[in-house]
């Protein structure tokens, strides 16, 4: 209920103002309301002021304004620029001011909401004050008293002090603890829980499990089991008879999976030629006839694109007899590269 | 089917990775020629593993908490192998079934000393790489057996 004295105090200032000023006045009350954002009262006298000069901004703010029927019909008797759209609105408005018995609750409550981030921004300004806040409904109504004091004498030069710049936004909801310790708290658990979100969308059998401690099981489990799938294919690596190593390192079968790769090598086929070997003789592709349809060939060439774009950038000079200086690339990469490109395509043909 | 198609920043990591563990296990095969005793597959199976995890954390790159974890370790890994591998086994024995988050900050590298939502940040990215490696590992291995 403070709240709505709040809002009652401040309704005949805003009237008056549009009454007594005329309209290049309001444009400029306007204009300084606009440079000061986020301040706690532009929300409620921004919309207003807006509306009486940009009409189609009106359906917009409808819901929060009490008293925008009355408004419109005193901006309808000062501009004469009104358009069919307004006089709509003024309908709409109407019917709006009807709801607005049962939408009280609500921008009450958005009232409190914005008094109490108010109220935090002040505490982590100063810490010294946080003792004040420990009973909460006493400092809530104390602050609505100041704020409906504070704000018929001096609106605009109030705005602008209440700048928040370098705090993090935080905002409290309806019943919920306000003091610094608790706000940092709630941010945090608010930082995990949605990490967890992330992690459960990417560990498999994660999302049937409810409860975080299962889910970190979960979690734990499945990085373990990957850390042994890869000591397990390090150790068949190693048990392999390295002479099958001599890969002709066709790097891109690697990185894509092996159901893909005869498929995904049939279709680059064209775009690695086109884009890289003028000089390699042209051959005639088998495979692909069956499989390479123009769709097929785009996600493909966009999965392999950074391969591609290596390729078509570097000229493939190197000749066809250069299969053993693969056993001595030191760290030259350009070389390497091309080198893979290369026996990609040869690798791909039979 | 693990894998998602991404944007060019993990296509590329991918890539890099590709490129890195092949360069590491060409060099591995040059200095090593083949031998069958049981010894050396073991220090062989040790050095792939440590050239995979190093290759994977160098396409990283140095801006993750994990992979500048990894890249230390392994530097320095003459100091603190005995200490690992007991942490290690012990670690592996004594886990039950309690979501402590401080099994999970001994499995993420670098862990140690991160707040949890930190932890949890570079756990997804370390599941997203760990992925990438092991179907790599896996393309590989397919392609060397058949």
């Amino acid at each position: 209920m403070a709240a709505f004295s709040l809002y009652n105090q401040h309704h005949p200032y805003l009237v008056d103002s549009v009454v007594l000023h005329p309209k290049s006045s309001i444009i400029k009350i306007c204009e300084e309301l606009k440079n000061a954002n986020n301040t706690c009262f532009s929300q409620f006298s921004r919309p207003e002021f807006r509306q009486d000069i940009v009409p189609i901004n009106l359906g917009v703010h409808q819901n929060r304004c009490l008293d925008q029927s009355t408004k419109v019909s005193l901006s309808n008797n000062e501009s004469n620029s009104l358009t069919s759209i307004k006089n709509k609105n003024s309908m709409e408005s109407s019917s709006v001011s009807d709801k607005y018995e049962s939408s009280e609750q609500v921008s009450q409550q958005k009232v409190t909401s914005v008094v109490e981030k108010k109220r935090k921004r002040r505490i982590m300004k100063s810490p010294s004050n946080s003792a004040q806040s420990k009973d909460m409904r006493e400092v809530k109504g104390k602050k609505q008293k100041k704020c409906a004091d504070k704000k018929l004498p001096g609106e605009e030069k109030k705005l602008p002090e209440e700048d928040p710049k370098g705090y993090i936004h935080v905002r409290a909801r309806r019943g919920q603890a306000t003091d610094s310790h608790s706000l940092a708290e709630r941010v945090r658990r608010e930082k995990i829980s949605e990490r967890m979100k992330a992690l459960q969308a990417l560990v498999p059998g994660c999302d049937k499990v409810t409860g975080k401690a299962l889910m970190l099981d979960e979690i734990i489990n499945y990085v373990q089991s990957l850390q042994n799938q890869v000591e397990f294919l390090s150790m068949k690596l190693a048990s392999v008879n390295p002479m099958f190593y001599d890969f002709g390192l066709d790097l891109d079968a690697f990185m894509v999976r092996p159901d893909q790769s005869l498929n995904s090598l049939a279709s680059q086929l064209p775009t690695v030629q086109q884009c890289s070997s003028p000089t390699q003789p042209p051959v005639i592709p088998e495979r692909n006839t069956s499989s390479l349809t123009a769709a097929n060939c785009y996600s493909l060439l966009e999965s392999s694109s950074p391969l591609l774009f290596q390729q078509a950038h570097m000229p493939n000079t190197l000749p066809q007899g250069n299969g053993q200086l693969l056993w001595d690339v030191d760290d030259q990469r350009q070389k390497f590269i091309n080198e893979t490109g290369f026996s990609n395509n040869l690798c791909s043909f039979h | 089917m693990t894998t998602l198609i991404m944007p060019s920043n993990h296509n590329s990591i991918k890539t890099r990775f590709t490129y890195r563990f092949a360069r590491s296990l060409k060099k591995l095969n040059k200095n090593r020629p083949a031998s069958q005793s049981m010894k050396e597959t073991y220090r062989r199976y040790h050095m792939i593993r440590v050239a995979s995890y190093a290759s994977m954390a160098s396409a990283v790159g140095p801006k993750r908490a994990w992979s500048r974890a990894v890249l230390w370790k392994i530097r320095n890994r003459t100091l603190h192998r005995t200490l690992m591998k007991k942490s290690r086994i012990h670690a592996l024995r004594t886990r039950k079934v309690s979501g402590n988050p401080n099994d999970l900050r001994k499995l993420v590298p670098g862990g140690e000393g991160m707040d949890f939502s930190r932890l949890l940040n570079e756990t997804a990215h370390y599941i997203k790489c760990l992925r990438t490696q092991v179907q790599i590992m896996k393309n590989i291995v397919d392609h060397c057996s058949n």
